[in-house]
């Protein structure tokens, strides 16, 4: 078996899908898995050692030849050939795109495989997908930060990883990396270590020096025996000296740990804990197994791009604009998602996760609750990540929308689902008792009542719906009869837009009611899909629904730690 | 033109024509061996030379020496130079003389090296003798305007039945080429073509 990936983004996000190349390793334990990868991230390759070859795919070396006029025009072409060839010459059986972009959708359309997973251009430039979750991640931009499933949960199911469990490392430490962070903390032996890094590489990101130095100040004055490493590519250093100078003039313990992605990641696996910005950082912590406190702010989306981590804590900023769009700068007058995070709550939270400990995060969170929002990775209760708010409150919304990932999954599982509902439904009774552990029986009675009620309507509404398909069907040129459907459907998304739990379907809506170009016959098509999707959702919801309600009710036991 | 055979200083032969020596009358090695230094960087990740201009063959050799994996291609305007190249240094097989652009579309060893990655150097002191047909043979070799575009094509007969010849000879002809201006040129029924979707890949890193 050969295997090749297709990964043309950035560093971060090779490392963010580590773990699925890794369970993808453990599934196919003889496979060749071959990976192609942008020309600036071979600096990660000797940690991928789940992966037999990394190709490289030198972006800018292509671009300039587009570009520049002293190069001869076919250089381009003739470069990117001889790399099509290198991988012909392979003969794959499995080729997936793990990138999801029209550059990788009309490379793979390059690249023979007896199987093509993930976005492939066909050559009208429409995407094929071979997978109903990345035909979902096609979709998945449009949606709410807190409605999507985590990149590598798409990854994960797309390719039928979720039920393969590895204990292999995530990536291989090396022996250059080893030095390199033996090196560096040689005069720090029986110290503990905490690492952090306070850049990121988009400004927005970042949280500010002024507030890392004060949180770190204060970190420090509880934590005497840590010391600081403060994490820099070698390109940083300039940028970060007047906060190093900072941290030093208050007497903090901080040291320079400018290093290779190998040294970085031999140095996280020694360190207690990682207080960081979205970085790529993360990721290798993450891979590392140490403690992680992410710092979120700006265009920062840590339920796309969260550390795959059990247990990693993200403060989220409460300002309102917050996340905001990527590659735009910020149109405020001041940096106010950074800035209205305290110090003194990363701090306190770092301070309690470094230690290990979970009992007064959750006061902690409550005290700066006005402010930030902070979340814990859980990978395992529901199968696939999720990060809660610490302190998350009983309500409609909050228990509708994990319904709604749980109905979600199932539905984009298709038919081989229907085997494991049962264990879903019991996983999801499980993580409410742990989420909730004080709400009530009659709460819980309430909300379930409700949510079972209106999906009754829905499912009334949904064969009026099918009843006008029937009657469409064979008319659906005729404008007038399709605007009188349509407007049913408008009424039908206008009822549900702020109904818990069933609000998700005004997604699909909105693509057939907002669709005005497409011919008639393609358009009447998305209509009955749509509807399908919508009645099939909602009997999923009401199985659900008629299964927990009776599981909820036992008592929750006791978690203390992280 | 009058060509005359001389020896340099060092003893090895050189070429003057009307009285200009195409390489130093003192170490025509040497003074090669040091632009060879030099250009190895432009060459880079190349094993494919095309020198446009081929002096005395000591800048070949020179290059040849430093980076013995190197095919080199020599075009030579004057079937002299050529000769002289030929006899002085039989080693170096690949000389094709051209006087235009056009006639080097005829020759077959020239569309082995173009039909790949390659790197165009100039040979100095020729540059400088002729600048006119040194700049027509880079601008063919570099295929950024319509014609050359055109003329490099059909030496690519895999890509040339996938173009509209017609729409390229209606472009401008001084206007440089670029990647969006070839989109518009393919032919309807080439889109489910390999050539076309590698071109396809190549129109994604511009956007």
């Amino acid at each position: 078996m050969k295997i090749l990936l297709v990964s043309l983004l950035r560093v971060g996000d090779v490392l963010m899908s580590a773990p699925v190349i890794r369970d993808l390793r453990a599934k196919y334990p003889d496979a060749q898995i071959d990976i192609l990868l942008n020309k600036q991230c071979a600096s990660i390759a000797p940690l991928l050692s789940s992966v037999n070859r990394v190709i490289e795919f030198d972006r800018q070396s292509l671009q300039k030849g587009l570009g520049e006029a002293s190069v001869p025009f076919f250089e381009s072409y003739e470069q990117l050939s001889v790399l099509l060839d290198e991988i012909e010459s392979t003969s794959y059986d499995i080729a997936i795109n793990l990138t999801q972009n029209r550059l990788s959708g009309w490379l793979m359309s390059l690249v023979e495989a007896r199987e093509r997973i993930g976005v492939v251009l066909d050559h009208d430039g429409r995407g094929v997908f071979n997978s109903n979750w990345f035909r979902y991640l096609n979709t998945q931009v449009d949606l709410d930060s807190t409605e999507v499933f985590h990149f590598n949960d798409i990854f994960r199911f797309a390719l039928n990883l979720d039920g393969v469990r590895s204990n292999a490392p995530v990536l291989t430490e090396t022996e250059a990396g080893r030095r390199e962070a033996e090196q560096l903390l040689a005069p720090y032996a029986g110290r503990k270590i905490v690492s952090v890094q306070a850049l990121s590489s988009d400004t927005k990101k970042d949280w500010g020096f002024d507030q890392f130095n004060e949180a770190l100040k204060s970190f420090s004055a509880r934590h005497p025996d840590a010391a600081i490493a403060i994490l820099a590519a070698p390109f940083e250093v300039d940028r970060l000296r007047p906060f190093m100078n900072s941290l030093k003039a208050n007497g903090i313990d901080a040291f320079w740990a400018t290093t290779s992605f190998e040294g970085a990641f031999s140095l996280l696996k020694s360190s207690e804990l990682l207080i960081t910005l979205d970085t790529s950082l993360k990721h290798l912590a993450a891979a590392a197994n140490t403690r992680i406190v992410e710092i979120c702010v700006g265009s920062s989306d840590p339920y796309r791009t969260g550390a795959d981590l059990e247990g990693a804590i993200i403060i989220k900023s409460r300002e309102a604009c917050a996340p905001c769009v990527h590659s735009s700068a910020c149109h405020r007058t001041d940096h106010f998602c950074a800035k209205r995070i305290p110090s003194e709550a990363v701090s306190l939270i770092a301070s309690e996760v470094y230690s290990n400990r979970k009992f007064q995060l959750s006061a902690i969170v409550e005290e700066f609750s006005a402010d930030i929002d902070v979340l814990c990775v859980d990978r395992k209760s529901l199968g696939f990540w999720t990060a809660p708010s610490i302190n998350e409150k009983l309500s409609e919304a909050n228990v509708g929308r994990w319904i709604d990932f749980v109905c979600r999954k199932t539905w984009l599982q298709g038919s081989k689902a229907h085997e494991t509902i049962g264990s879903e439904m019991l996983k999801l009774s499980s993580f409410f008792r742990h989420l909730y552990p004080k709400a009530a029986d009659y709460e819980w009675k309430m909300i379930i009542e409700n949510f079972e009620h209106r999906a009754v309507e829905i499912e009334g509404r949904i064969n009026g719906f099918k009843a006008g398909i029937r009657y469409l069907h064979g008319v659906y040129e005729d404008e007038k009869r399709m605007q009188d459907f349509v407007k049913g459907l408008i009424t039908f998304r206008e009822k549900i837009r702020t109904a818990p739990l069933f609000a998700s379907f005004r997604r699909a809506l909105d693509r057939v009611i907002d669709d005005q170009r497409s011919p008639a016959f393609t358009r009447f098509r998305h209509i009955v899909e749509v509807v399908g999707e919508i009645e099939t959702r909602t009997s999923i919801d009401l199985r659900i629904l008629r299964a927990i309600g009776p599981q909820i009710e036992s008592p929750a036991p006791d978690r203390t730690t992280l | 033109m009058n060509f005359q055979r001389e020896l340099a200083r060092n003893g090895e032969a050189i070429l003057k024509i009307d009285g200009l020596a195409l390489v130093s009358t003192f170490d025509p090695s040497k003074e090669a061996a040091a632009w060879a230094l030099k250009s190895v960087t432009e060459i880079g990740t190349h094993t494919s030379v095309i020198m446009i201009g081929g002096g005395c063959g000591y800048h070949v050799k020179a290059l040849k020496n430093l980076r013995p994996e190197l095919s080199v291609a020599v075009i030579e305007q004057n079937e002299a130079v050529a000769a002289f190249i030929g006899d002085v240094h039989p080693e170096i097989k690949d000389v094709i003389v051209a006087e235009t652009a056009l006639e080097l579309t005829q020759s077959m060893r020239l569309r082995d090296f173009l039909a790949g990655r390659f790197a165009t150097l100039s040979h100095p002191a020729q540059a400088q003798m002729r600048p006119e047909w040194n700049a027509s043979i880079a601008r063919f070799l570099t295929a950024r305007d319509p014609l050359s575009f055109l003329m490099q094509l059909r030496m690519r007969p895999e890509l040339y039945s996938l173009f509209e010849a017609d729409k390229i000879l209606k472009l401008d002809p001084n206007a440089p080429l670029s990647i969006l201006t070839v989109r518009s040129l393919f032919k309807d029924d080439a889109k489910s073509s390999r050539e076309r979707r590698i071109w396809r890949v190549l129109e994604e890193l511009i956007v």
